[in-house]
């Protein structure tokens, strides 16, 4: 018997975390949209500036890596679902390969196993907080703003923001549960990752909020109006496509040419004929997809790039620069990014802004190969880890009643696995291949990969609403206009 | 006459270990090893799913969670006016 019982330390915690109550009963479709958009409103409302912090006067370094967790530099959603998302992936990983020991079948390792993740998750949203905190992250760059504080008061400053950033976090948390146990659609992380892209994607193409600094709007159409009315047609334009305060045009392009690429290859499956066993009845399709793990490869390179990012950023600012790892430099042009310059760590980054100019040529190949191998690692085994192989698939079949057509019972989980396993494969290949060459440029800065993964999330969503409504009965629902039949 | 043969399964000792051995290792190998693979919900291939299970701790009703996330962000927002007036709180 191998593997560590991790969930023993967590019992004594376990009375301790809030946990919200399941509903008495089953609430109706129209009341769940209401709770995720206003649980989604809420979360954005988040994006909140920290007290004790000037977002526009700090510099980020993970600018590119933030779009995919949802998160905001300087605000309350400093990290967004990052922690979140760190500990699912790491304890069911853990879980999935043996390492603890988990016994999933008694309800009670369950109930731990969950408690466990999201200890897990306000921890790393500690840890990560004061790190950043005593790294001096939080400190506006023109430092003779605040040259006057002292030791302590600084001190105190931090433990402010840290304390923040944890109970924003726990809110974070609560809120995704609120969304996962029946209240409102599908996965939170998924829900929050598509509505905040949704919401950037469309800010930047017609945010009317005007950059004071800069004198840009957020929106690169309003922006392109403005300078219409300005500049000649030609500065215009060239404005437009190659502003770096904002979001540019070539930018939104790229989303564009990705997302059709992406939406091409997401309609790639395989169909395999089912048909009930009980009921006599016509034949229909079982699609398995060439993105059998949707957005999640890409989602969990990225999120092993950003823990890794802001560790070694915190520890190199607190005990002094490892030029071999990493090395940041202060975007002297806009004094708003920090930018990888050499190190391992810019190999595996987007930045453009390398010591050598044969270092961004090594960095295309390099940062499409990390990305394309991690997701491919990713999408051979998460689906056995994530109990969606052939063999639980075969499971809820027979569960279901429902006989796969050309194959007895004992060789449907075979065929299955060859399936899965396969496309599983490919396709993370496949995505991670597109999204790591198209980032590997340093053109988008991370708005093609988090469009990305909230377009893929946002369509297993719409699985579960489309099939929740299905079940409810469009006569029960307000919104029969909307969805149509 | 005390080592007759127990009806059933291998004859020698070390067989019956074995295969007493090989069926452990294949519950242990069968054994789900995420919590969707037990049914019970949980993350799926395309979903990252937590929470699914009522577990322990204190029990808190979904509008009480809305309602101190508000109240969370107001108190902000009212450090960051109170930073304002004062022009530096700590």
């Amino acid at each position: 018997m191998s593997g560590l019982r991790i969930l023993e330390f967590i019992k004594p915690f376990s009375s301790l975390i809030p946990e919200v109550e399941l509903p008495y009963e089953k609430i109706i479709f129209d009341e769940k949209i209401f709770y995720t958009i206003g649980i989604s409103a809420v979360y954005l409302l988040l994006s909140l500036p920290l007290t004790g912090v000037n977002p526009s006067n700090i510099a980020d370094p993970f600018y590119w890596l933030r779009l995919p967790f949802a998160s905001e530099a300087g605000t309350l959603l400093e990290f967004g679902v990052l922690p979140l998302v760190t500990s699912a992936f790491l304890w069911q990983i853990l879980a999935g390969l043996k390492i603890i020991k988990v016994n999933f079948s008694n309800i009670y390792d369950r109930q731990f196993f969950q408690s466990l993740q999201k200890i897990t998750a306000i921890l790393i949203a500690i840890i990560y907080g004061s790190i950043l905190a005593f790294s001096g992250y939080f400190q506006s760059i023109d430092s003779f703003v605040k040259l006057n504080e002292s030791q302590s008061t600084q001190l105190w400053g931090n433990i402010l923001i840290i304390s923040q950033l944890t109970i924003s976090t726990g809110i974070v948390c609560l809120l995704v549960e609120l969304l996962e146990k029946g209240y409102g659609f599908g996965p939170g992380i998924m829900a929050f990752i598509a509505v905040n892209s949704a919401t950037k994607f469309a800010g930047s193409l017609f945010g009317f909020i005007t950059n004071i600094k800069t004198s840009q709007s957020n929106g690169a159409v309003i922006q392109l109006v403005r300078n219409i009315f300005n500049k000649s047609i030609t500065n215009a334009i060239y404005d437009v496509f190659t502003r770096d305060s904002e979001i540019n045009f070539t930018q939104i392009y790229l989303v564009i040419a990705t997302l059709a690429l992406i939406s091409y290859f997401h309609h790639f499956r395989m169909d395999i004929s089912i048909k009930s066993s009980k009921v006599r009845s016509m034949v229909s399709n079982y699609p398995i997809r060439l993105f059998y793990s949707g957005a999640l490869p890409i989602l969990f390179a990225y999120s092993l790039i950003y823990n890794i990012n802001i560790i070694i950023f915190s520890l190199s600012k607190i005990f002094g620069p490892i030029p071999l790892i990493a090395n940041w430099e202060l975007n002297a042009y806009t004094n708003k990014t920090y930018e990888l310059t050499s190190g391992i760590l810019y190999f595996l980054s987007t930045s453009n802004f390398g010591s050598y100019y044969y270092f961004n040529i090594i960095k295309l190949f390099t940062f499409t190969t990390f990305i394309t191998f991690i997701s491919g690692i990713f999408g051979r085994n998460w689906y056995a880890m994530s109990g969606s192989s052939g063999k639980d698939l075969a499971k809820q079949f027979k569960d279901q009643d429902i006989v796969v057509i050309g194959h007895r019972d004992a060789t449907v989980a075979k065929e299955l696995t060859k399936m899965i396993s396969s496309s599983s494969f490919i396709g993370s290949l496949i995505l991670g291949s597109i999204i790591g060459f198209v980032e590997s440029t340093g053109l988008s800065k991370g708005l093609v990969a988090g469009v990305v993964v909230g377009v893929l999330s946002a369509l297993s969503l719409l699985e579960s609403i489309m099939s929740e409504y299905q079940q409810s009965g469009p006569a029960n629902s307000q919104f029969s206009q909307v969805f149509g039949i | 006459m005390s080592s007759t043969a127990v009806p059933g399964g291998a004859k020698t000792l070390a067989k019956r270990k074995a295969t007493q051995e090989n069926k452990l290792k294949q519950q242990q190998q069968n054994q789900p090893n995420s919590s969707r693979a037990a049914g019970a919900g949980g993350s799926s291939a395309s979903m990252l799913k937590i929470f699914n299970e009522e577990a322990q701790g204190f029990k808190i009703d979904p509008l009480v969670v809305l309602v101190f996330a508000v109240a969370f962000i107001f108190s902000v927002v009212l450090l960051h006016v109170l930073a304002k007036i004062t022009g530096n709180i700590f």
